[in-house]
């Protein structure tokens, strides 16, 4: 649930931001490019307007000064005025200030600066004033002759008062008359041609009433400071007072620079104001009109205010869309993440249900469809799993309970099944098995090397004579390993172990206990035969024809005794692996002469006959060991003779077949039946048959021969049986000196003693 | 009859010693016996045989020990007297064993009979 929400929240808050984006930007663009447009419009009309304003009010203020000083220079002029000739003089002040409202005082100066005659609104005035120290009056010598006009001042009822001051001098003729400016007030070389100054007070209250009564848009003013950057006038009076000098006020300073244009200043209370300073004509002052920046922007503040209402309508439009839209979106969005969480605990038939005809429907029911095809797989991997169960458990069952050890490996070479067999013989327990390494575990050894299985290759391999150390012992084991191909499970090898160990042992305790007894029985044996061999001729003689027969059937049967006793050796020799051949390059056809030869004494006196053929003139060489083959060719005449009744014939033939020699035995005996010809040459055959006819010697005997002709790559055998008589063979390969040359130096030297004492072993009969 | 003339037999078994012996001594050898190991060094302090015929199954030391020592020691001054190993052990591992430590000979007691012997050390003549 919780984790729904966070998506939910996610999703809504970027379709917000995308819906507000959208809305928002183009408008705010919009407006931040029309209201800089329209403020720089509006800036530009103010300064325009400030400019002419400030031109119209400096025209005004230079023009009061002007009418004011050129009417005062004109008065100047007046002989009577410049003579001081009384009342003449005195009459022209008093209309002067009777014809000038704005004139509150008139005064006529020495050139000493004292007051000779002074007019108020009231008349005369009796009490006449020293100026020599006044501004007034020093100003005027000081600027050579010149006009001065003051600062303002204010009276006691704060009305604005200025001073003028106009020079007296001579008159300079050659100049018109007519035209009267301060430019041309008379003649003047030195301080000494001045001959007394005329001295006016105004009020100039109706002049600042229309000057600082001057409105610019809302908020703007005017004022007016002086050459020095002294406050000459401003609307706010109380300003006015206190902060006379203004030279620091930025336009102020810039004015007193010489910066006359329009710009942004900071104004004296610290505001972004636009200024136009103008200078006047008369008096070195200046009229400054400014306008805070806000009040000349005023006008798009409106235009803002709507703006603004605008882009918050927008907004809210965005967010209720958005909102809506978010639904429209969200809602099938959360359909759809119930169907897959009710499809991930596994409720396949949970279908969603889309109504819009869009994307969305499309997309639930592939979804719908999607959970089909899943329920559908998932009932069939069910029942495959329960099958696979079943085979498991079978197959578990199959490997716990057989005897033989069973491994199986992963392609890393890992344990991933071992069965409680497998476990022991390294002393474990299944379960401490799995995931280890098999050739960690089981250090395989073969003719005392460390012997690796095949793993990786493909296919079934057979291991026979393994060694396993386990403590002091060692197991003898036999593999069986199965390697599979190994992408196709995680299985890749299943080893089979068979234990040979006990059976092993058994054969060995059997076949030491054959070899320990022999010895025992042959030295009795030797003792026996070799003091009845003592018994010297004349000792005989002295025996009667009966006891001579006697002391014959002794020796025949010590020696029958110690012919068995070496077949039981030959037998255990073959069973351990231990039968070996000392090949030589043989000339059988002699041989066989030879051995036939050696029989046919015995066979005369059964009155039997015994008879060699051969269809090869000479010699027939064939690679073998000559002790060995005398064995087999005494083993099968000596049965022939055995089996052939008084009278009858025992043939030995050699014969060449391709590339073979063959030797037959035949005899016309009583013939081999048939149901006991398979077992003829096995060692099963030998036990039952020794045990029965032990005497007779025959299976032992058959056993080894086969034993012996298969070492010599031949092979042994009876014809089929025909009624009458049997004809037991071999076949040996033919010598060739490239088969065969070299087994025979490498035997050389073992070959020549074992030779020497076998040929004499198995020479006599 | 010239060569090997002095036969050393040793062989712990009296009856088979004695049946050897005399056959030997009816063949005019000069024959010296020893019953074990350490009878066969004490007689070879005085006694140089030609021959030795020598049984593997001997109380103490065994016959192949002996040839060991007798092959490998210069003191008993017979690296290259013949020595024939008469023994009933037919058994692979032994009788490989008695060639590789330098025997001339290997006879299996029970297929020969007395009057084998002086055949087979005439046989040893070089």
């Amino acid at each position: 649930m919780h984790q729904r929400k966070m998506i939910r929240l996610k999703i809504s808050s970027k379709v917000l931001i995308y819906f507000l984006v959208i809305a928002l930007l183009p408008l705010f663009v919009v407006t931040t490019l029309l209201v800089n447009s329209a403020k720089s419009q509006l800036l530009e009309a103010a300064k325009t307007k400030q400019q002419i304003i400030a031109n119209k009010t400096a025209e005004s203020v230079d023009n009061f000064l002007a009418d004011k000083i050129n009417l005062l220079v004109f008065q100047s002029r007046d002989y009577s005025i410049r003579k001081f000739i009384e009342p003449d003089s005195s009459q022209n002040l008093a209309v002067l200030i009777r014809q000038d409202a704005d004139l509150e005082k008139v005064s006529l100066l020495d050139p000493k600066g004292v007051e000779k005659v002074a007019f108020n609104k009231q008349g005369p005035v009796s009490k006449l004033t020293n100026y020599s120290d006044s501004d007034a009056y020093n100003a005027v010598i000081f600027l050579k002759g010149r006009e001065f006009v003051s600062s303002v001042s204010y009276n006691k009822n704060g009305d604005p008062l200025i001073t003028i001051a106009v020079p007296l001098l001579e008159n300079d003729f050659s100049q018109n008359l007519d035209n009267l400016s301060q430019a041309n007030l008379g003649i003047y070389k030195s301080s000494d041609d001045i001959k007394g100054i005329l001295l006016a007070n105004y009020n100039i209250s109706d002049l600042w009433q229309s000057v600082l009564s001057t409105k610019i848009g809302q908020g703007g003013y005017a004022y007016v400071v002086d050459g020095l950057g002294n406050l000459v006038a401003h609307p706010n009076k109380k300003y006015l007072a206190t902060h006379q000098k203004i030279a620091k006020v930025q336009a102020v300073s810039e004015f007193i620079n010489g910066q006359e244009d329009t710009r942004q200043t900071v104004s004296e209370v610290g505001l972004d104001v636009i200024s136009t300073p103008h200078k006047l004509v008369h008096s070195g002052w200046a009229v400054i009109v400014e306008e805070p920046v806000t009040s000349v922007y005023a006008g798009v503040n409106s235009f803002i205010k709507l703006s603004a209402i605008i882009i918050l309508s927008a907004a809210v439009l965005s967010i209720i869309t958005s909102l809506i839209f978010r639904n429209q979106l969200l809602i099938p969005i959360r359909k759809l993440t119930f169907g897959a969480k009710k499809l991930g605990s596994g409720d396949f038939d949970h279908k969603i249900a889309i109504n819009s005809n869009d994307e969305l429907r499309e997309l639930a029911t592939t979804f719908n469809n999607m959970g089909l095809n899943i329920k559908q797989l998932v009932s069939n991997l069910e029942s495959r799993n329960v099958h696979l169960f079943i085979e498991q458990t079978k197959l578990n069952g199959i490997i716990g309970s057989v005897s033989d050890g069973i491994i199986a490996l992963n392609a890393k070479g890992e344990i991933v099944t071992v069965n409680p067999p497998a476990a022991k013989l390294i002393n474990k327990q299944a379960a401490e098995l799995y995931g280890k390494i098999m050739t960690d575990l089981y250090p395989w050894e073969r003719e005392s090397k460390h012997f690796a299985p095949e793993l990786q290759k493909p296919g079934l391999y057979h291991y026979t004579d393994l060694v396993l150390p386990r403590g002091s012992d060692v197991l003898y084991l036999d593999l069986m390993v199965t390697v599979i191909e190994q992408k196709q499970s995680e299985v890749a090898a299943i080893i089979s172990i068979h234990d040979q160990t006990q059976a092993r042992e058994l054969d060995y305790m059997k076949l030491d206990f054959v070899a320990i007894a022999a010895h025992e029985l042959r030295t009795p044996l030797t003792v026996i035969q070799g003091y009845l061999s003592l018994l010297n001729a004349d000792a005989i003689k002295q025996l009667t024809i009966y006891n001579i027969e006697n002391l014959q059937k002794a020796i025949t049967g010590t020696t029958q005794l110690r012919n068995l006793i070496n077949k039981l050796l030959s037998i255990a020799r073959i069973e351990r692996g231990e039968m070996e051949i000392n090949i030589g390059k043989l000339d059988l056809p002699k041989l066989v002469k030879e051995i036939v030869g050696q029989h046919a004494t015995a066979a005369s006196q059964k009155e039997q006959r015994i008879a060699f053929n051969s269809s090869v003139a000479g010699h027939v060489f064939v690679p073998g060991d000559i002790s060995s083959l005398s064995e087999v060719l005494n083993n099968l005449i000596g049965n022939a003779l055995k089996f052939t009744e008084a009278g009858g014939t025992v043939q030995v033939n050699l014969k060449m077949i391709n590339d073979m020699v063959r030797v037959e035995v035949v005899d016309d005996g009583p013939g081999v039946p048939t149901e006991l010809r398979a077992r003829l040459f096995t060692k099963f055959y030998r036990v039952e048959r020794s045990l029965i006819a032990g005497s007779r010697g025959t299976g032992l005997g058959l056993y080894i021969s086969k034993t012996i002709i298969e070492l010599h790559h031949g092979k042994i055998g009876i014809e089929p049986y025909t009624g009458k008589g049997s004809t037991f063979y071999f076949t040996l390969p033919i010598y060739d000196p490239k088969k065969h040359g070299m087994l025979i130096s490498n035997k050389k030297e073992a070959g020549g003693i074992h030779g020497w004492f076998k040929k004499r072993a198995t020479g006599r009969r | 009859m010239a060569g090997l003339k002095n036969v050393l037999l040793v062989e712990d078994d009296p009856m088979i010693r004695e049946m050897y012996r005399i056959i030997l001594v009816d063949r005019q050898y000069k024959i010296e016996m020893a019953g074990n190991s350490e009878e066969l060094f004490k007689k070879l302090e005085t006694f140089h045989p030609d021959c030795i015929l020598l049984d593997v199954m001997l109380p103490g030391m065994s016959g192949l020990e002996i040839l060991k020592l007798l092959r490998t020691d210069p003191k008993y001054g017979c690296q290259k007297t013949k020595i024939v190993i008469l023994s009933n052990l037919a058994q692979r591992s032994v009788t490989d064993s008695a060639i590789e430590l330098g025997a001339d000979g290997y006879v299996i007691k029970s297929d020969i009979l007395p009057k084998d012997l002086p055949e087979i050390i005439s046989s040893l003549e070089d």
